[in-house]
């Protein structure tokens, strides 16, 4: 098989093919997944450090399961969706609740300060609306809003169908936005 | 209309926080690709040495399966050590059973019974 037909295959294909002996399906497959596992780790940790240990840590035990994997197995992305959220839940465990010194300072060429600090605090704001909203609702939120993933794709990852998913979003959604609004003379928002 | 502009408006400001995250949500750095990188070759290594072993298994499953199973093999086996065990201890073992034999064939003649008369094998002549 030539490299550039890689590229050509599904996840669950490279990953068969990592585990029969072709170690350049590896990368393609971190190339793959890295950065959305990254940004749903982060999304739900707010810790470089931490995000980079979950990638990590799941990317590893994708490695490890890949001699077991078949092609009847649940999708790739959705397994390592359950593999993160987890070690999400592991992580936010044994931390405490992010506050504006663990959210790293963006890489931002911009040279208004002012705009940085009213982002910092908005993210920072959100994250918290976000953890006091319920399980399912946080994680079909962050992964529409944040993740841009598709209803389609959340509905599998979440074994909901289509319109729970919708419903779960706009629910959450409302609830994001009262919680928000109270505090919107902190967040740059002129008051009302 | 008043409604559909407030609601809009409403879904604007939630679309500012969520912009505001990605845009302080950092890049996975190369260190962590390079180290996802590594970790695969070294489960690579270890993927191989196992694959190493299953072929291992995979000789003695049909060597089982052509030879009956694992108890019958290891008779087989401790039979044919006991033989070269015997085989290397008494070499000169042919010594040892011949005179034996010749002990079978008198001890023959002494109980043979002496009822039985040996001409009359010899009557059909």
């Amino acid at each position: 098989m030539q490299i550039e037909d890689l590229y050509e295959l599904d996840d669950n294909d490279l990953l068969i093919a990592y585990a029969n002996g072709i170690p350049k399906s590896a990368e393609i497959l971190t190339d793959r997944f890295m950065p959305k596992i990254f940004s749903q780790a982060f999304h739900r940790v707010q810790n470089t450090a931490d995000a980079d240990e979950i990638t990590q840590e799941a990317m590893f035990r994708l490695w490890r399961i890949a001699p077991n994997w078949k092609h009847g197995n649940a999708k790739v992305s959705t397994w390592l969706y359950k593999v993160v959220n987890n070690l999400c839940i592991d992580c936010l465990r044994q931390k405490k609740p992010a506050s504006i010194d663990t959210v790293p300072d963006p890489i931002d060429e911009r040279e208004n300060a002012t705009d940085l600090i009213i982002n910092q605090s908005r993210a920072i704001a959100l994250y918290n609306a976000l953890s006091q909203l319920p399980d399912k609702q946080r994680e079909a939120v962050s992964m529409r809003h944040l993740e841009g993933i598709s209803n389609q794709e959340i509905a599998e990852k979440l074994e909901l169908s289509i319109s729970a998913v919708e419903s779960l979003i706009a629910r959450g959604k409302r609830k994001l936005s009262e919680t928000l609004k109270s505090q919107k003379s902190n967040l740059g928002y002129e008051d009302d | 209309m008043k409604m559909i502009d407030k609601k809009k408006n409403k879904d604007f400001e939630l679309e500012e926080f969520f912009q505001a995250a990605k845009e302080i949500s950092p890049a996975p750095s190369d260190v962590l690709r390079d180290k996802i990188l590594e970790s695969s070759k070294h489960e690579f290594k270890k993927l191989e040495a196992y694959s190493i072993r299953q072929n291992q298994n995979l000789w003695w499953k049909n060597l089982y399966s052509k030879y009956g199973n694992f108890y019958l093999i290891t008779g087989y086996g401790a039979i044919a050590s006991i033989c070269i065990f015997i085989g290397f201890s008494y070499p000169d073992l042919s010594s040892v059973i011949l005179p034996m034999d010749k002990q079978i064939n008198e001890a023959e003649i002494i109980f043979a019974d002496p009822i039985i008369d040996l001409s009359i094998l010899n009557l059909e002549e």
